[in-house]
This record gives C-alpha cells, structure tokens and sequence, in this order.
C-alpha cells in the first residue's frame, strides 16, 4: 500500500511541476497552440480521414522553433522588493519591485514572474492529507470541486517590466493574492522574454529572498457586547501597572513603559528628574479570553483555517474595544497571549494567529486546563470550536460551573445541521454560535 | 484580445472552401465581419447569452444525433449487440469515427450564433460562465443566495472560433497541400497579432518561415510513413478483420477446432410464411466446391458474379427464367455494411419485393445483394431446378488427396459394390445415422496420429458438428462418384407466433448438395442427425427472452430505419421545427424576462413609480426641457422661479426632496413621506395647466423634450 502511495505522491509532484512548469514557460498564445497541437494530434491521427495532421505538423514545428529561440537569452539582471510587512490571505497584496539591467542592451517586453519556495508537502504530510481529505468524500453525492493543489500559496500575476535601458532601472507593480496564511517565502525572481513569434518563453532568474507574513482572513463583525463584567486583578499580576482602574494607592515606583500618563506622579518627576508613577493595590478591567481550539483532524482542515479566521476577527475587533484579549491555544505547548489597550497590539496577535498550527500530538484536556487556570481573571470566554463533541461540551459545561460567561461559536462543513445544546442555548441562543463553512460571513453578521 | 479585422471572415471562408461549403462560409464569415461596419448593437445580458450557448448546444446535440444516424451508427452498435466480431466492432468505430467527423465539421455553423451574438453586442467580450452550465448554475445559486459575486472572467469567443474554424476545415481527406497553406496564412496572421515588438519584423517572418518550410516536409513525410506503415499491415489487418465478415467465395469450417462450437441466440433472420404452407427446412446462403485442409472455397470457374435479371419494377429479381413457384416465404435480413449474402430456400426462382441497388449470382447460386442495411423480401421457391450450375465432372468429384485413404475406409464398411446412385445416398444416410453421432464439444487428441481432421472424424471419434458430417459426405460421394457441393445457410424450425419462424445464429448449418443425374439437378442432402436440433435447443439461454425482446425492438426499428422510410429526412424535418421553436423561446423568454424585469424592477427599486416622473413631462411643456448640464434641482428651481408658479403653493424642492429620498435612500419614505409626494406632487399637476394660461402657453423657442430625470 505504501508503494502505492509512494507512486501516487511521486506523480503528484510530476504533475504539478508540469503544470507549473507549462504556466510560466507559454504564454496565452503558447497554451492556444498547446491545445491545438493536442486536438490536431487527437482528430489528425487518422490521416486517410482528416488533413488534420498538417495542421499538426506546423503546430509542432512552431512550437519547436519557438522553444529553441527561447534557448538564446543572455542577461544578467538585479531586483529589489519593496515589500509590505503583512499581507492578509484572500486580499491581494501590491508591491513594487525595482529591476536593474547588469548589460548593455536594452530589455523589453520582459515580464517579472515571482519565485515562491516550493509549498508541496513532504511524503508524509501529503499523504496525510490525502488521507483525512478521502474522508470527507461521501460516496454517491455530488461534493463540490476541490483545488487541484490545495498547497498552493498564492496566486501570481505576471507584472510587465517597463522597456530597460542598458544598464538602466524600471519599477514593475506586482500583485498577488496569497491563499493561505503564514509566512509567505520568496526565493527569487524570473525575468521572462517571449520568443519572436509570442509563444514560449526564456527565463533569467535572480535570486532574492525575502519574506511577507499572511495574516489569517477577517472577517466583518458587528458591534458585540461581549459576556462578563470587570473582574478584581490580583496586584501580583504585571498588567495591573498599566491597565483597569486603581482602588488604593500603594507605592511610587520608576516609570515603565507603557505606563499611562495619568498615574505620573508629577511632584515627584520634579524632585527627582526622573519620571515616577503610582502604583496601586486593586485594579479592576475588562479581560476576555479568545479561546481557539486546534484539534484539527488534520494540519490543514479548511475548518482550522476558518477556526483561526473567526479567532483572528474576534482578535482585531474586540482589541479595538477597552479591554484585554488573551489568545489561548495549544500548539506545540500551550500558549497564553495577551493583548488590548497599552499591551500588545491587534497586529501582533494577528501575527501569532498568523503561525497557529494544528495540535495533532496534544489532548484536548491540555486546553481544558490552560484556560480553567485563567478562568478566574477573565470577564468572559469566547471559544471557537471545530466540533460539538463529548470532550468539547465537558469543557464548555466546567467555564460555566466556574460561572465565567461563554460564547461558544462552533465550526461545521458545509451542509452540516447546526449544533444544538439546550443547556447553552437556555442562556441565550446568540451565545452558541454555529458557523457552517462557505457561510462564515453571514453567520458572524447575525452576532449580537 | 480583440481578433484583427477580416481574420475571423477569411477563417470562416477558407472553412467553406476545405469543407465544399464555400457559400455558406462566404455568408457566414461577411456576416461576421459585417459587424465592423454595422454600428447598430443589442445589448445582451449575461442571461441571454446563456440562452444563446444551450441554443448552441442544442444544435450540436441535433447534428450529432443527425451525424450519427446519417453514418450508419445505430445499426453499426446494434449490430454490436448481437455480434461481437471484430469485424463488427471496427465497423461501430467507423460509425462512430465518421459521426465525430460529420460533427466538428460542423461546429462552426452551430456556434455561429453565439459568435454573431458576440459580434453585434454591445460588449466586447462574454463571460465565461455562459459557457459552463455548472458555473452558471453555481453563480445563478449565489445570485440567488444573495451573496456577493467577484466579478466573473470574460474571454472574446472570436479566438476560440477561429481555432473551431480551422480545426472543423481539416475533416476531410485528401493529400492536397491547399489546407496546409491556408493554415499557416491564418495561423500567422493570427500570430502576427500577438508578436512581441522586442524583435524585429524580419526575424520574426524567418522564423515562422522555418516552422512552416519543416511543418510541410513534416506533413508530406507522415504522410509517406503512413503509405509505408498500411502497406506493412494491411494483410495482417485484412486477415483480422475478414474473419467476422461472410465471403461467399470461401469459409473456413471449424473442422479441427477443439472445444465447443459456439454460436449465440441471437436472432439473425425472421420468417413469415403464408398461411397453411410450411416454411423451407433449409435457408441456403452459399455453396462451395472446393475442399482443402478444413477450408471450402468457390472454384475460379464458378467465383465469378453475374447481375441478376431484375423486372421492370426494379424490387422483383428472376433467378431461374420460367420457373412456376408455388411456395413462398418473407424473409427479414439484414445486410451488414449494406451488402452481403442473401439466404434462400432451395429451388428458389424468384424474389420479390427485393428493394436493393444490386443483386448478383454467382455459378453455384449464391445471391449477393447491395442495398439497404435491412432488407424483407419473399422468394418463391418450388422443388425442382435451382440456379446452380450444372455439376462439373472435374470440380464436383475432386477429393483431396490426403483424406482419400481414411474415406476409402468408410466406404468399404458399407459394400456398395453394384448399387446405383438412389441406393448408395440411402447407404451414406444410413451410416452416418447409424455409427455417428452428433456433439458440439471436440476434445484434444490422446495422441497424435497421421489423420487429417477429417479423416479423424471418419475413423476415429465419429462424432462431430454438422461441418463434419456436410464435409464428410460431401467428399464420400465425390468419392463414390456423385457428384456434391458443400452449402451453408440455416435451419428453419422454431416457431415465432403464427406463420411466423426465427432463425437464430446457431441455427447455422451445412450439408450436402447432391447432383441428381436423372432430373439433372442439385439437391439438398443432409446427413447431419435428427439430434442436431435437440441439442442446439439445450443451448438456450435462460435470459434469450431480453435478447429475443430487444432484438425485436431493434428489428421494429431497423424496418423504420431501413425499411420505406427515411429516418434521416424525418430527423431532419422533425429537428427544424424543434430547433426555429427553441430560437423563439429565446426571443419570447428574453422579451418576456425584460418585460418581467421592468415589473420587478418596479418593486426591486423602490422610487422607479415616484409621481414626481408624471410632473417632468407638463414641467418640460411650460419651462423647457431640462439640459444637459442642468441639474435636477438647477431645473427645478428655474421653474420654481417662474413668476406663474410663484404665486402658487407649490414647493417643488420639497417634492424633490421627497422624489430623491424615495428614489435613493436606503431606507426609503415612511408612509405619511410617500402620502405627501404623491400628493404635492398631484397639486403641482393641478396648478400647472392655470400657470400655464397666465404665462401664455407652451414657450415658442425652447425644447419640450431634452434630460430625462432618474
């Protein structure tokens, strides 16, 4: 069976390396000729029947003079990118690159293609991957398309290169869409010139990595009162210097940073020339924490991505408010992020959200007893799910036992039933939330 | 990209010409290219160029349906039903190779429509949605769903089409060079368009030079290595293919085969007899004279075939001249590939009702008819002369050699010294049906002995199929000097209904023709044991009765198909109604959607039924009409200075107001809002017409028509 996985992977690979190879060698016109050397072949075998073959031959031999001119491209050429820091999947990402030509002669009609580090998995994962996917399949129903290549970073667009004069500049405007999150890797760039007839393509390439991280998919929010009031801050915990409101005064201390303005001792600046800030006992806020669980049944399960994505817009739109976030998951450890007011930014945590993987070696319980320890400073849990299961429930069941209030928001494929729990949904049905894959959007637009 | 000028037009002639259509091209390409010059456009929603491409469809399904009955396609599969030769399943390709011809030579006349559609659109390209019903649905889903659409891809249907036109030109044959060279002129015109300008023009002619100088040595050289590679084959691909197809020159027998003699049940042949009368024992579908080594074949001197005597109503076929023939019997047959072997009873002097193009008869009687794919003709048979040559004294006593001992064997078991020839047939008769038996299952020889197959049969196993005992007794009797022919046809003996008989494929048979001196004619002698139906009956199928079923459906319509119809024009003139139906619903549904749309958009688009729409027209009467750089409001207010209006209550910024809020705003005119649009609105109305008398009438220098209001 293995061998046949093997075979199976080793022709994947063959595959997509052609067709990646034939997307960026021919350009339209190529590909027409491509396919119409293919049909001629097909209706033209037959020569005692059609004069297809004619068209065949010269196709052919178009095609052959066309890929030998190609053989004749001498050029040295340089690139520097002017790349954002982020970029957002789904969105497309504009930059501009600046090509220098190393030679004497002027270059036109080239065309910048960008060099993305091979994103096809190892053995192992592919097969993996081919493995949970095969599960989804159900037999005798019509499932929707599948990518062809589901690790596909991004979608690339050709950007055309202004004419370059001999040893002259030009700025290409580049676009890409990048489709999944994480750090996106350039390793260099393709400098392409179409032959004289405009169907194959020569490359020079140039060498230039460089990184873009993705942040996950947002999605809109509305406006939610999230559940929970403020909650007391033990005074041992370092945020309390900073954020909430002070009952007692306790002490003076050096100004960190971060500090807010209004706890500047003044009087005390003046005296010693250094800034002093007071330092209270009690301090009360508002403190959610966002709850993503990463037990997905394989790395990469469209309903983690969209998990991360509903986390990522929670993310973004409760730290705008005047609270505290804390992201809480489990990766290859548990993690515990704080964010919100003077803390982290919403950037940040989207960067960490932007490198969440999927916990295949942990149990769940591992989760459970991370966010049950930090149950008791936080106003409310916001915890999206990627399934309604007995594991899951007994967690949910344990917050409300501490009486910590809970939105549960549940992530289910498409076509699936909504989740049903009537002792969650006695509390408020908006707090238990399901959100069916391909509808994310609309199910989050009816949030209250 | 849009195509160059007069490109798609040359394409669509240069289509014509390939495709003996000329005139057809000629108008389809000057009506495409006419759009250049033509400056009116139809605006075509993305809904009714869907219409278009399933009308397109449609046309393809019909063509293809047309194509495949045109080119003997439901006989060539149906044939493949019954018999699964070789033969049988080259002729299905064909049928299907020359319907996939037929079909994409005609593709540029099916989708001419969407491309002239596209032509004369006000859009420069379609989307390519339209093309893909399962895109479409998928996009009408989300429409519906209310979700937001990227905006789909477009592509120009002009360049596909031209790829359509010189892919459906090349579906002919012929070695000429005038397809190659109109190819490369469009190709490179076409190319032309896309040539990077880094280049110049020279190299770029060099270079296409090239390809077509090597593209035309190339074609000319896979032409001679098909010449070389047919030749190679063709004798083995002749001897492949022969062997599912009936030569009445010759047949090998299955004499030698080991395992069981294997026919099927389909039903080959249908009887019909007239009432009281008995059917022919035997069909007789050809005879031979010449025996060697397990193969029968026609001697030179009776091979050749002469045209039969046909009468003056061209479907009656003489055979013997002045023959009397009591009996009759109508026979169903079918003629694979349109000709073959025409199987009669003994004695037969005359066919009627025979609707063939050609019948011919060669020296031993065999009848091969060209026609139709079915044929249902009667022959009149009576006993007595048959249309075979009189016996030869050389061909019909000859015995090869080699099978002489093991027949002289045979002989002399039976002490036929003296007897005459009457008693000498009743002597064979009795031997094979006394010390032979009949078996459809030859086992492998214990050990190898020095017997021909036949010779083997006759001395050691005696036992064997009806090739064996028509062999045998043909060649004891040439032996014991009568002269035999060997003939094959069918037994007739299963009933089908009243007056009704089928003949199945394992009813095939042979036996013995026998010269009778006396009456100087040829006849049936059949030595086979009376077993033979017993034990071919033991080999019915328990499923025979779908077989037999769907044999029958497929003979009711091979009789329409082949009989006095002609499916081919009934498909066609059933197609034109169904096709000039389809184009209409595209016409009425698209008017029918527009007139809908304006209704829905009514409802759609709360503000389109504003009354403020009835006050522009008697406004435009008194002040003018509104121009081009004048604003709602400026014209408005122009009116509202009026000195007639004035005076009157009417507050046109209100109304307005009121107009645009109804017209724009999301949440649109609460109810006393609407109340009061309608009603200032409706007096404005009403104190128009005495503004009008106190300001004199419709103004004299100004427009009453000009800017509509939205």
């Amino acid at each position: 069976m293995n061998l046949i996985w093997r075979i199976l992977y080793r022709s994947y690979r063959i595959a997509t390396w052609m067709q990646h190879w034939a997307e960026r060698r021919y350009t339209t016109a190529g590909k027409a000729a491509v396919v119409g050397l293919c049909a001629a072949a097909l209706f033209g075998a037959n020569v005692d029947s059609t004069v297809g073959y004619q068209g065949f031959m010269f196709l052919f031999f178009v095609l052959l003079v066309a890929f030998l001119c190609s053989r004749v491209f001498r050029a040295r050429f340089a690139i520097e990118r002017a790349l954002p820091r982020f970029g957002t999947a789904g969105q497309p990402l504009h930059y501009r690159v600046n090509v220098a030509n190393l030679t004497r002669e002027v270059q036109s009609d080239l065309a910048l293609i960008e060099d993305l580090a091979d994103s096809r998995p190892a053995f192992a994962e592919w097969r993996d991957f081919q493995l949970a996917d095969g599960k989804q399949l159900r037999s005798l129903r019509l499932s929707r398309r599948r990518w062809s290549n589901s690790f596909k970073l991004a979608t690339l667009k050709d950007a055309a290169v202004p004419p370059l004069a001999a040893n002259g500049t030009a700025e290409a405007k580049c676009e890409m869409v990048p489709l999944r999150r994480g750090v996106l890797r350039f390793e260099g760039a393709t400098l392409a010139r179409p032959d004289p007839l405009g169907l194959f393509r020569a490359f020079v390439s140039v060498r230039a990595p460089q990184t873009v991280l993705v942040l996950p998919k947002r999605y809109p929010l509305p406006r939610l009162a999230l559940p929970g009031t403020q909650e007391y801050q033990e005074g041992g915990v370092a945020l309390a210097a900073s954020v909430g409101q002070s009952d007692e005064f306790v002490s003076l201390r050096d100004y960190r940073r971060g500090d807010p303005q209004r706890h500047i001792h003044w009087r005390s600046w003046a005296k010693t020339g250094m800034p002093i800030v007071k330092e209270f006992e009690d301090e009360f806020f508002v403190r959610h924490a966002l709850v993503l669980d990463t037990f997905a049944p394989h790395p990469r399960s469209d309903i983690f991505e969209e998990a991360v994505s509903v986390a990522a817009s929670f993310a973004c739109t409760i730290i705008t408010q005047e609270s505290l976030l804390d992201l809480l998951f489990v990766g290859t450890q548990a993690f515990c992020f704080t964010a919100g007011r003077s803390l982290a930014r919403g950037d940040q945590m989207l960067e960490i959200l932007a490198s969440a993987q999927a916990c295949a070696d942990q149990p769940f319980t591992k989760l459970e007893t991370l966010v049950l320890d930090h149950a008791k400073s936080v106003s409310g849990v916001v915890c999206v799910l990627l399934a309604w299961d007995a594991e899951r429930r007994s967690f949910v069941r344990k917050l409300q036992a501490l009486g910590v209030p809970v939105m549960v928001l549940i992530i289910v494929p498409a076509g699936e039933g909504a989740a049903t729990d009537a002792l969650l949904m006695r509390d408020g049905p908006e707090k238990f939330v399901t959100l069916e894959l391909g509808k994310i959007e609309e199910g989050l637009a009816r949030l209250t | 990209m849009k195509t160059p000028p007069l490109l798609l037009g040359c394409a669509l002639l240069f289509w014509g010409w390939q495709s003996d259509l000329l005139w057809v091209g000629a108008v389809m390409g000057a009506l495409v290219e006419a759009a250049r010059i033509v400056k009116q456009r139809w605006e075509f929603t993305d809904e009714e160029f869907r219409r278009i491409v399933m009308f397109c469809e449609l046309a393809g399904l019909a063509a293809l349906l047309y194509a495949f009955s045109a080119n003997d396609g439901p006989a060539s599969f149906g044939g493949l039903v019954e018999d699964q030769t070789l033969g049988a399943q080259k002729k299905a390709g064909n049928a299907t190779v020359a319907t996939a011809l037929a079909v994409i030579r005609w593709l540029p006349m099916v989708f001419f429509l969407f491309v002239v559609a596209q032509a004369y659109s006000t859009r420069p390209e379609v989307p390519v949605a339209v093309g893909s019903l399962v895109q479409w649905r998928r996009r009408q889903a989300a429409w519906r769903e209310g979700k937001r659409l990227p905006p789909g891809r477009t592509f120009n249907a002009g360049w596909p089409y031209f790829g359509v036109c010189l892919g459906a030109a090349s579906m002919h044959s012929g070695g000429a060079s005038g397809y190659f060279w109109g190819f490369v002129v469009l190709m490179a015109w076409a190319l032309w368009t896309v040539r990077p300008h880094r280049f110049h023009a020279l190299i770029w002619v060099v270079a296409l030079g090239v390809a077509a100088t090597a593209g035309f040595f190339g074609q000319q050289g896979i032409l001679q290595l098909q010449s070389i590679l047919g030749g190679m084959s063709a004798k083995w691909m002749g001897q492949l293919m022969d062997r599912g197809r009936f030569d009445p020159t010759r047949t090998k027998t299955a004499i030698g085969e080991v395992g069981r003699i294997s026919q099927s049940g389909g039903i080959v042949l249908r009887l019909e007899i007239p009432p009281g009368l008995s059917p022919p024992p035997l069909l007789r579908e050809a005879s031979y004279d010449n025996y060697r080594i397990t193969w029968w074949s026609v001697s030179p001197t009776n091979r050749e075939f002469a045209d039969g005597n046909v009468e003056t109503n061209l479907t009656s076929w003489v055979r013997i001249p002045n023959k009397r023939c009591a009996s009759s019997v109508r026979i169903a047959n079918y003629l694979p590939g349109r000709r073959g072997v025409l199987p009669l009873p003994s004695g037969c002097g005359r066919i009627d009702h025979l609707d063939v193009d050609s019948v011919k008869l060669n020296g031993l009687g065999t009848t091969w008819a060209e026609g139709p794919g079915l044929v249902i003709y009667d022959a009149r048979f009576a006993p007595g002369a048959t249309a075979d040559a009189p016996a030869n004294s050389t061909e019909d006593l000859r015995v090869p050699d080699e099978e002489t001992n093991s027949l002289d064997s045979v002989i002399g078991e039976m002490s036929l010294a003296g007897l005459d020839d009457a008693h000498k047939l009743a002597a064979v008769r009795s031997l094979f049906a006394t010390k032979f038996t009949y078996i459809l299952w030859q086992r492998e020889p214990r050990r190898m002995t020095n017997y021909t197959h036949l010779g083997r049969f006759l001395m050691a196993t005696r036992s064997g199929h009806c090739e064996y005992f028509a062999t045998a007794t043909t060649l004891m009797l040439r032996r014991l000097g009568i002269p035999a022919r060997y003939a094959v046809g069918y037994v007739v003996h299963e009933e089908s209904g009243a007056d009704k008989y089928v003949v199945r494929y394992r009813d095939a048979h042979a036996w013995c023709l026998v010269w009778n001196a006396a009456a100087q004619r040829w006849e049936d002698f059949d030595t086979t044991p009376g077993t033979r139906n017993a034990l071919e009956a033991e080999r019915k199928s328990p499923f025979e009765f779908f077989s037999d079923a769907w044999s029958r459906a497929w003979f009711e319509f091979s009789k329409f198909r082949w009989g006095q119809s002609h499916i081919r024009q009934y498909i066609l003139w059933a197609l034109l109604p169904v096709l000039a139906f389809l184009l209409w619903q595209i016409v009425w549904r698209a008017r029918r959607g527009r007139k809908k749309s304006a209704a829905e958009s009514a409802r759609e688009w709360p503000g389109r039924d504003s009354e403020f729409y009835r006050l522009e027209k008697p406004l435009a009467e008194f002040i003018g009409a509104r121009r081009g750089d004048e604003t709602l409001a400026i014209w408005l207010a122009r009116a509202a200075a009026e000195p007639a209006l004035r005076d009157t209550s009417v507050d046109l910024r209100e109304i307005l107001r009121l107009h645009y809020a109804y017209r724009f705003d999301p949440q649109g005119l609460s109810a006393p809002e609407r109340e009061a649009l309608r009603q200032r609105t409706t007096e404005c109305l009403r104190a128009l017409p005495a503004a009008r008398n106190l300001r004199g009438g419709t103004p004299s220098n100004e427009q009453t028509t000009g800017w509509t209001s939205i």
